[in-house]
């Protein structure tokens, strides 16, 4: 089986510009058609000037960079002396990126030097900073590192739960389908372990799934299908298991990218071929793959195919051969601590050689029992379930999200509605402004009106105060000047002609008493209706009305109102209610006759408009304008509107003020 | 023989006509003969000076007369003009109910009337002074003109 291989040639080479001789060496020292030998002297080269510059993040940078170039010509030492070199560096400059990064590639050398506890180790330091940093690739990253340390371990149900705890993490970031991968095919490989086949399938087909997308040279197809032929091997399922590992063995380049796996296909397909009984390509299928192990010195593969040769020639009767490669097994497996493997062995020496069946099975149980034995069914689902369960959390904040959004959308709404409300709410305000600035200036015209009427009642009155002077002047004192004047005349007389002259001109000076009652009179009805101001305003204005009108206008005021009693902005909102009334019934009411009259009746005066006009419904108009302002008048002055209308009846129109006004 | 004298009097008051009319019969009837001519309006006083035939010798205005707005008179004061124009040697007396002698003054200067009387002033026995001094050449102010003229002149 297998998981994965470190390999560090992810970064960017940059054309070589002469002038800097860092980044010439390090191109250099990163040419895969160069000698190793010379790749090394390179290397070197570059760490030297490094190492004298100062340490700053791009120095760091160059550190890993001289790291990387040391970890992939295998120069391993001179990796961790450059990684723990790093690590102060970032250490001293409270660079937690730099430092977690050196953890991690120092988790890499140990791992690389099978020293698995302190690549543990380091990898949970780099984790730690991750989780600090919030950085949940990396995280991913170390934990699926920690998840392959615990498989390694055997701690399967450790495993599991990390390899869940990396596809969390995952989750939402893109470009992260390597890791990804790793993931999916280590847990395929778990619960392959764990007897899980369906599951273990899977998790396979999802690494499959995945593994197209992850570069091509780590072969990850293969890996994966390697692996779920070693599945169907284990369901005894050769016929599939053979399928697959064909379609592994067809990879493009895969002996290149990956000679272990390819050799560890060739072991896998001629043992399922074995099982099968299909022995035409055997033993040399196990030749094959045996040679390459042998020359990478892959231990545990060696092992394997040691085993697998063993069971082979135990099948073919060839005891001695099984025996051989039987035993080879066991001294490998034990001499690299490799203890389950120790276990496979033991149980074929003990069919390779059953005289010795017993003490191998003793050996066997106690290296059993010493070994950690898993216990299947108490395996931890938790971690699945925590993935499955987040899974439908996640769905369900997707649900929570769509709510979200239809929550948004209502107060979008509602608040759009708040909006639209408040702008309307403001124009009526204005409009409402408007109308009470419309009716103050109405209210000056009326008042300039009132004072011009004064003005001309002035006039008239001093004209006619003019007029009574001219009389007593010229007129009644001409008179009297004559009487006396001829009186006196008389006086010199004695006869009876004189006597009877001077009885005419006592009848004169009776005349011209009367004529000085009537001055007076005059003088004293000055104050009353022709004079009246507002009278005078409506009778002025109903003549104007008169001649734009097309109706006949009769108007009668009642003589019992007491004018002087009505206070002004009653009076003014009497005229403008006049006024209005008339404009309407000009625009609408084509009306034959109109009849304007001022009452009195009990406490209240009265004005009365009534035309035979074509009327209207009163429902529809109610909030019309002209309406509204006369109604606010009468409203203001403490009064009421009454109106009394239907399409084709005509209109009344009625106002009546309480005889104590609202003063204003 | 007698002397005859001419006399124009204007003034809208038929009663205030009647009245000097009765009253300056009595002026020395033996020596002069008065011969009347009436007018009751600027322009009937106004035809009067014009279609006149002979010289009026003296004149009685009213200043207060309805005016004649035609021929742009407006007052005795106008009618006074017109005689000082058409007849020179007419004697013109200016009667008036108004007292202001500011006016006085005004109708001093621009007529100078041989007569300036206030009516308020005049009785019987004064018009017949005032007459008797018109007709001989001296120049007769009733009694409130004299006291104005005295006020301003001091």
């Amino acid at each position: 089986m297998f998981l994965i291989s470190c390999s560090k040639s992810s970064e960017i080479i940059k054309p070589s510009t002469p002038k800097d001789s860092l980044e010439v060496l390090l191109d250099l020292a990163n040419t895969d058609s160069l000698d190793v030998n010379l790749k090394l002297q390179y290397n070197k080269k570059a760490l030297k000037i490094i190492s004298l510059q100062k340490n700053d993040s791009l120095n760091r940078v160059n550190y890993f960079k001289v790291a990387n170039r040391f970890y992939n010509i295998n120069a391993l030492n001179e990796y961790k002396f450059v990684t723990q070199a790093v690590i102060k560096k970032a250490i001293n400059t409270n660079d937690s990126i730099s430092l977690s990064k050196g953890y991690d590639y120092l988790a890499d050398y140990f791992s690389a030097q099978f020293e698995i506890d302190s690549a543990y180790k380091y990898n949970s330091k780099s984790e730690k900073i991750y989780i600090r940093l919030n950085d949940k690739y990396k995280l991913a990253k170390t934990l699926l590192n920690k998840a392959i340390f615990q498989h390694n371990a055997n701690d399967l149900i450790g495993c599991e739960k990390t390899v869940f705890l990396v596809l969390q993490h995952l989750r939402g970031i893109s470009e992260s389908e390597e890791i990804r991968y790793q993931a999916y095919n280590l847990l395929g490989i778990i619960y392959g372990e764990l007897t899980e086949y369906n599951l273990s399938e899977k998790y396979y087909q999802e690494a499959l799934k995945i593994a197209v997308k992850v570069p091509s040279e780590y072969q990850s197809t293969a890996t994966t299908l390697n692996n779920l032929g070693i599945l169907y091997r284990k369901q005894n399922n050769d016929d599939l298991a053979i399928r697959v590992y064909t379609k592994a063995l067809s990879q493009k380049n895969l002996f290149f990218d990956r000679p272990i796996i390819y050799a560890m296909l060739k072991d896998n397909l001629a043992y399922s071929n074995f099982k099968k009984g299909d022995f035409s390509k055997l033993p040399n299928l196990f030749f094959e793959s045996l040679k390459i192990r042998d020359s990478l010195k892959i231990v545990s593969g060696i092992i394997i195919n040691k085993i697998h040769l063993g069971e082979y020639y135990l099948s073919k009767k060839d005891s001695t051969k099984a025996r051989k490669y039987a035993l080879e097994a066991y001294d490998l497996a034990q001499s690299n601590g490799e203890k389950t493997q120790a276990l496979e062995t033991l149980k074929l020496l003990s069919r390779v050689n059953p005289i010795k069946a017993l003490s191998y099975s003793e050996i066997y149980y106690s290296l059993s029992d010493s070994l950690q034995i898993i216990d299947n069914k108490a395996r931890n689902k938790f971690a699945r379930i925590e993935f499955e369960t987040e899974e439908l959390t996640l769905e369900k904040d997707k649900l929570v999200e769509q709510r979200k959004t239809l929550i948004y959308i209502g107060l979008g709404i509602i608040l759009i509605g708040v909006f639209i409300f408040v702008i309307r709410f403001q124009a009526a305000k204005n409009r409402e402004l408007m109308l009470v600035q419309e009716q103050q200036k109405a209210n000056e015209e009326i008042y300039q009106l009132m004072l011009n009427q004064n003005n001309k009642i002035e006039e008239v009155r001093q004209s006619e105060k003019k007029r009574i002077a001219q009389e007593l002047h010229d007129g009644i004192l001409g008179k009297l000047f004559g009487t006396r004047m001829n009186l006196g005349v008389l006086n010199s007389k004695k006869d009876d002609l004189a006597i009877s002259e001077r009885g005419s001109y006592i009848d004169e000076l009776k005349t011209l008493e009367q004529e000085i009652r009537e001055i007076s009179h005059d003088l004293s009805s000055e104050k009353t209706a022709v004079f009246n101001n507002f009278v005078l305003m409506v009778t002025n204005f109903l003549e104007t009305q008169k001649k734009v009108c097309k109706a006949q206008i009769t108007f009668s005021i009642d003589p019992k109102i007491e004018w002087n009693a009505i206070d002004n902005m009653a009076k003014i909102n009497f005229y403008r209610i006049l006024q209005e009334a008339f404009q309407n019934i000009n625009k609408y009411a084509n009306a034959k006759n109109v009849a304007v009259k001022f009452l009195q009746t009990d406490n209240k005066t009265a004005l009365s408009i009534q035309d035979d006009g074509v009327g209207f419904i009163f429902q529809r108009k109610k909030k019309g304008i002209g309406l509204l302002n006369m109604n606010s008048r009468i409203i203001n002055s403490g009064g009421e509107m009454h109106i009394e209308t239907e399409p084709g009846k005509g209109t009344l129109l009625k106002f009546e003020l309480p005889q104590t006004p609202i003063q204003t | 023989m007698k002397k005859k004298i001419q006399l124009l009097m204007v003034d809208d008051h038929p009663f205030i006509l009647q009245a000097y009319k009765n009253t300056l019969e009595r002026f020395k009837p033996d020596e002069y003969d008065i011969i009347n001519t009436d007018a009751d309006s600027a322009k009937a006083g106004y035809e009067a000076i014009v279609t006149s035939t002979f010289e009026f010798d003296v004149a009685f205005l009213d200043i207060s007369i309805p005016n004649y707005p035609e021929k742009n008179i407006e007052s005795g004061i106008d009618l006074a003009l017109l005689l000082r124009e058409k007849m020179p040697n007419c004697k013109i007396v200016l009667l008036t109910m108004h007292n202001e002698k500011l006016k006085f003054k005004y109708f001093a200067d621009t007529i100078q009337p041989n007569g300036l009387v206030v009516k308020n002033d005049l009785t019987f026995e004064e018009l017949l002074i005032a007459f008797g001094k018109v007709i001989t050449g001296e120049i007769y102010y009733s009694e409130t003109v004299l006291k104005m003229m005295q006020e301003e002149n001091a």
